[in-house]
Order: structure tokens, then sequence, then C-alpha cells
């Protein structure tokens, strides 16, 4: 059978993804060579201090997964290679390198507990990002093939552009599509000139199908202002890019190169998403250079989130919200929120919408990550259970890889719990937020400790999905 | 006896002063251009599409990248806050280093514009700014108030070269001890590294011949007082020449360079963008 539906089954694609492998000395080569000098800084500028640990989503889950602790791994590498001491003294001077697979499933356990999520760089003494820390690391394993099988097989997937040929993928794209033009009116695909181009992921539509099928009914709500819009008839990746999340560097700069290239053809003012997670920072700073590159240009397009449109157009006085008193609260998602720094638009949006809106205890810079993110989220067995479900075939993974499996959920739910705990001190019916893993991530979560927390009615939302029928247009 | 010749380091103090320096500033800087050479020539500048940030906002994003930490560790690590923040550095090392007396009257020799700090400094002790309250010498001052008449007023209760070097070397002692007990009960927070207590060591060695000396200790015979100032300074050489190597570079560069990297990352590069629609 063609199990995933296109002309390759699961089984080539596996040995296509075994081949990209190197052997561990290659794999950390390559690690090194991407340091620069903020990393530089991170590695050596490090005190040593702590006082990162407890901004973790993973610190109580044991000691050895501090910020600290798991960016040593990679300073330990940094003094083996790279520095003279490191290189005569050996342990003496704290310096050591993976040598066998028994060393890098330890640092598979160690990188795959961290979301990225940047609570530790703001708390660092000495402004040290431990996740990106993290990302190097996870580069080396994904190089030298120690990479979580979902993970791996969604980037081959997304690189390789196949996600609309797997029928149960295309599927749940073309079905929310068809509801939201349904729902909200036609949907002009890729008109040349548009104001905005909505990029909306495959992911969007359907981790978080009712805020995407919203934010097309915002979009198209907005044609009042005389607001023109657009999107991709069929996305040009399954959530872009995907390769960032296990450090892929290369394919990531492919995926995104692509997606630049089709954009800049049609020419709009804005690229909105509505996806609050990795890839808006990637577009807008951390691959935006990469975008300049494939261009030869610096695109004409600004990229922003549907938050921060709602927002400006609310300021400006051309829209407004019929108001409701549902106690809801903001979400900050880490890329968002920390990562990018858009703190006050979605407020701004729920506080027009809601007199009961609410702020989480821990908000802003030092919000609780959710938990899921990393592709942590997407690790779980359910997730591959279910994932599997929609590709129409089994993902398979080795007894070792379930066993690696159940000790990230095990992670998982502590650092779910935490977020949990928080949400419970302000009783929210609603949690708006914008990141498909956020969404995932805290529904579970209230699955799981609602009950005790007493936050069992509680749900995670996409903002738009709140928003959408509230929205009037006040000046034409 | 050569007293502060060029001669033959015939004792500690010589050696340090007169021999030792001149290597101790050399391999600092050595050290330190090969660091920052090393930033300079791994520097990248990335493009980005950067936020529309007012400067209210970015002052106080200045301001907050240094505090943050700060609030951070009193509020979730507060033994860590009163150990490794306040006592090691806020009313300690800084302090006792930059304003002590007798450290203003060391800078202000190499660097004369350093007299100008000379209205804050601080008193060696609580009650004379010459010796100690602890010291076997009987206080010469003739001062009639309790206190040494400083800019600092009542603080100087805490702000004393005697207080302040204890606090240092509790804090010293307290951070490793819990490294000692996290690596043997192995719950280790942050890494073992063994640079930290080589660097803890020294630091330990220079206050502890810093307060030693300051109270003719253990003898008030000259030639053991020139011996016991001469370690303080020799250990201050050799933490000198180590900076660049160790985590003390924070002191020097590395903690400035990370906050104000972070600050330009966060406060001048991200942020909302400018929608006009």
């Amino acid at each position: 059978m063609s199990a995933m539906g296109g002309d390759m089954d699961m089984s080539k694609m596996m040995e296509m993804l075994a081949s990209q492998r190197t052997d561990i000395k290659t794999a950390i080569k390559k690690m090194l060579s991407k340091i620069d000098a903020v990393t530089i800084h991170y590695i050596e500028d490090c005190l040593n201090c702590g006082i990162c640990a407890p901004s973790c989503p993973f610190y109580k889950a044991g000691p050895e997964y501090t910020p600290v602790n798991k960016a040593e791994q990679v300073r330990k590498i940094y003094r083996k290679e790279m520095t003279i001491i490191g290189k005569l003294l050996g342990g003496l001077a704290n310096a050591w390198e993976p040598k066998d697979d028994a060393d890098m499933k330890k640092l598979m356990d160690l990188a795959y507990a961290c979301t990225n999520c940047g609570h530790c760089y703001y708390t660092c003494t000495v402004g040290i990002h431990s996740g990106t820390m993290v990302g190097l690391l996870k580069s080396m394993l994904t190089a030298a093939g120690y990479v979580p099988t979902i993970l791996n097989l969604f980037e081959a997937v997304e690189v390789n552009n196949m996600h609309m040929k797997i029928p149960g993928l295309a599927k749940l794209w073309n079905d929310a599509i068809t509801e939201a033009q349904n729902k909200y009116g036609a949907i002009e695909f890729e008109k040349k000139g548009a104001d905005i181009f909505f990029m909306g992921w495959l992911t969007d539509a359907f981790m978080m199908r009712e805020g995407f099928i919203a934010t097309i009914g915002i979009l198209n709500k907005l044609k009042e202002l005389g607001i023109s819009w657009t999107t991709w008839k069929e996305p040009l990746a399954v959530r872009a890019p995907i390769s960032v999340v296990i450090g892929r560097g290369e394919n990531a700069a492919q995926v995104v190169s692509r997606i630049a290239k089709y954009v800049d053809e049609l020419r709009p003012k804005y690229v909105v998403l509505m996806d609050g997670g990795y890839p808006y920072p990637v577009f807008r700073f951390n691959m935006y250079n990469t975008i300049v590159k494939a261009l030869g240009k610096k695109p004409e397009w600004k990229i922003i989130h549907i938050t921060e449109l709602l927002a400006e157009l609310l300021r400006a006085g051309k829209i407004k919200f019929k108001k409701s008193n549902d106690p809801i609260t903001w979400h900050d998602p880490c890329q968002l929120g920390r990562h990018s720094r858009v703190f006050e638009p979605p407020r701004v949006v729920l506080k027009a919408a809601s007199v009961g809106y609410r702020d989480l205890p821990h908000n802003r810079e030092m919000n609780y990550c959710c938990g899921g993110g990393g592709g942590i989220g997407c690790m779980l067995r359910e997730v591959r259970l279910m994932m599997g479900q929609i590709i129409g075939q089994e993902i398979r993974i080795s007894p070792e890889e379930e066993e690696f499996e159940r000790r990230v959920e095990e992670k998982h739910k502590i650092a779910v719990r935490r977020k949990m705990e928080d949400i419970a001190k302000v009783q929210p019916k609603l949690i708006a937020t914008a990141c498909p893993a956020c969404v995932e991530t805290i529904n579970r979560g209230i699955r799981w400790f609602g009950e005790e927390l007493g936050i069992a009615d509680a749900k995670a939302i996409h903002i738009s999905e709140y928003v959408v029928d509230k929205l009037e247009i006040t000046k034409h | 006896m050569n007293v502060g010749g060029w001669g033959s380091p015939n004792d500690i103090f010589n050696f340090a002063v007169y021999y030792l320096l001149v290597p101790s500033i050399f391999i600092f800087s050595a050290g330190a251009t090969y660091r920052i050479v090393k930033l300079l020539v791994n520097t990248k500048w990335s493009k980005v599409q950067k936020g529309h940030n007012g400067w209210g906002e970015i002052i106080k994003g200045l301001i907050m990248t240094f505090l943050r930490p700060i609030i951070f560790s009193a509020k979730v690590k507060p033994d860590d806050f009163i150990a490794g923040i306040l006592l090691l550095h806020l009313v300690g090392v800084i302090p006792v280093l930059f304003l002590l007396g007798q450290h203003i009257s060391w800078w202000s020799y190499y660097f004369p514009a350093y007299k100008a700090l000379w209205i804050f400094s601080v008193p060696e002790s609580i009650s004379t700014s010459v010796l100690t309250v602890t010291s076997k010498v009987i206080p010469s001052s003739s001062m009639s108030f309790t206190f040494v008449n400083t800019i600092w007023g009542p603080l100087v209760v805490i702000l004393n070269g005697d207080l302040m070097s204890l606090f240092i070397l509790i804090a010293i002692g307290y951070k490793c001890a819990v490294r000692l007990t996290e690596t043997v009960m192995k719950h280790n927070i942050s890494p073992a590294r063994y640079g930290d207590y080589i660097a803890y060591l020294l630091l330990f060695l220079i206050v502890f011949f810093g307060y030693a000396a300051a109270r003719h200790w253990p003898s008030e015979n000259t030639a053991v007082y020139r011996n016991v100032l001469g370690l303080h300074v020799l250990f201050a050489e050799l933490l000198f020449m180590y900076i660049p190597f160790s985590k003390y570079w924070h002191f020097v560069f590395g903690y400035w360079y990370g906050k104000l990297h972070e600050w330009y990352d966060n406060d001048i590069k991200r942020g909302e963008m400018e929608v006009e629609l």
C-alpha cells in the first residue's frame, strides 16, 4: 500500500531519513561550526549561579533538567573541542564529548526537556539564552540521527512539500477551508496585490480548526473597511519550518526561501499569521536574513500577527467588539510573547471584547510556558497514534523510543501542571491563546488536572475564535 | 631592609608590588584581548523586521534587563539572593573594591581622577577610619561621636570594611557549602565546575589576608604585616590574571556585554510591528 497516500510510503521515507545521519564526530563539528559571537557569550560567560533554574518548566522534573545543566552539555563539548585546557585536562576542565549511543541517548533526554520558551533568558544574570544552546544540542543530535521519529517524519514531509499529497492531511485543510467559506463567504485565493496575505498553516487548520475558520471570518469582515486579503489554495508547509524544532538549519532555510518567494510574487503589504508559535519569530527575526537572501532584497511586506492587526484597527477606531463579561484570560505563547515581545495587542483585543478579562498571575515576560513547545507536545503517544490515523498509517517506533516517549510524557506532565496551577488561580472559563501547541497542551492539562484544580470546565481556544462573532466594523 | 625598592624580592609584599604587577597586567591584557577579538571575529549581523518601540519602553527595558534577574532571584531563590547577590556583590565585593578607603587610595595612585570618589569613601571600621574595632591596637581617633563621619551617615553600620569583608567570606562559604552538598547528594541544580572552587578560593584568600592585614594579624611586627599584606596583593594579582580565563570575566566584560545584548535583542530589535491599514 502506498501507506501515506502519496508516491512514497512510510518505510521508504524512514529509510531516506536514516540515510541522512552522520557519525557523532562529524555531527559535533557541524554543531560547532554554527557558533557565532553571541553563542560564544552564551557558552563562555555562564556564572553557574543557577538563578535560571526555577524559571524552567522542567525544573521540577529533576535537577539535571535545569537550563544551566542542559546548556552545560554544549559547553562541555565546546571545551573539549575548542579550548586548549579542555583538550589537555578533559574532565578536570569540565570538558567532555559524547562517544557512543548511550551518551547520545542521555543527551536526547535533556534536549527534549526544553521548549525553548525563553523564560531563562529573561531571568539569567548575564543574559544567556539557554534555549539557543539546547537548539545547538538538538542540531548535533539530529545530524547524528538522534531525533524523535514523529518530528523527523513531518519535517521530511514538509521539506519535500509532500503534505498535501497525503490524503488525510489534504482533507483536513480542504474541509476547514470549505467550512470557512460556507460560514463566512468566499476566499480569493492567490490574489496579487492584496493588502494582506494570510499565512495559515496546515496545523492551524487541524489543531486550531475553529480559530482558523474564525480568522478567515475576521479577514472577510475586514473587507468592509476596504482591506483586501488572500491566501494560498494549498499551504506550502505543515508549519514552517518544522526543521528549526529539530535543528536542521539548511532544511529550514530551504522551506522559508520557498515560502518567501511565493509570497513575494503576490506582493501583499502584510503577511498575517494566526499562529503565535515559532513561525512568527522565525519569519520576522531568526530567519529574516534567509528571506532577504532568497529574494535578493528586503521584502516589501511586513510580517504581523492577527492580534497586531486587530489591535491597530481598534486603536484607530475602525472596529469594535460587542462586549461580554466572559471570564477570559490570555496565555502568552512563548514565541509571540517572550521571543517576539508582542504582549499588548492580544490584551487590547480581549479587554475590548470582555469586561471579564483577567491576566494570569505569571504573564508577559514572566509567563509560565505551557510545557508543550519545542516539539514536546507532538512527541506523546496519543499524538503519535492520532497522527497515524490522519496519515493513514501507524507511525511505528522502536521499544526504546517508546520508552523515551514515556519519559518525555512524564516530564511534560510536570511542566503542564505548573501552568494549570497558575491558570487555576484566576479561574477563567476561557483561555485564549494563539499557538497550536499551547491550545493542545492547555486542553490536555485541563483533562489531566482540571478536576483536581477546579478548572475542569475551562477551555483553551485561539483568540480569533473568541472575537470573530463580536467583531463590528465602525468606520468605512 | 629594602623597603619599597626595586631590589631582590625580599618579602612577599615586595614581590607582589614590584615584580608581579607588570606580568599580571600583561597576562590580563593578553587574555582580555584574546576574548574580545574572538567575539569580534565571530560577529554576524543579521537583518530583522524590527519592532516599533518608543523611547520610554526602550529605557524601561534597559532598567528591567538589569533588575529582572535580581527581583526574580529574591522571589524564588531567596537564599541565593542573600548570599550571591546581596552579600557577595551589593554589600560585598563591589563597595569593598571600589569604595573602601584603602582601595580608593590605591586606585587614586594609579588613576588620579579616582580621587573624586573620596567623598563616597567607606571606612574600614564603624568607629574609626584607621583601625578596626576588633584590633588589638587602640584606635588613635579622638572623635567624640560614635560613627565615623562619612557621607553614609548611620549606613556606616553596614558600610564598613570590617563587616563587608565578613559578608564576602560568609557568602563564599555558603556558596561552596551549597555546591559541595549538591555534589555529595547528586542533586546539582547547576553543574559542578572545578573552576568555580578555584575562583572562590582566590577571592576568599584575598579577602581573608586583606582582613588580617588591616588588623595587623597575626602580629604587629612590621615584617609579618608586610607578608600578610603582600599575600593580599599577591592573590589579588593571581585573580587579576585569572579573570579572562574564568567566570570573573563577567565583572569586566561578560555581564555588561550580556545584559546590553539582551536589552538590544529584546527591547530594541523585537517588539510590535507598526501597522498602517
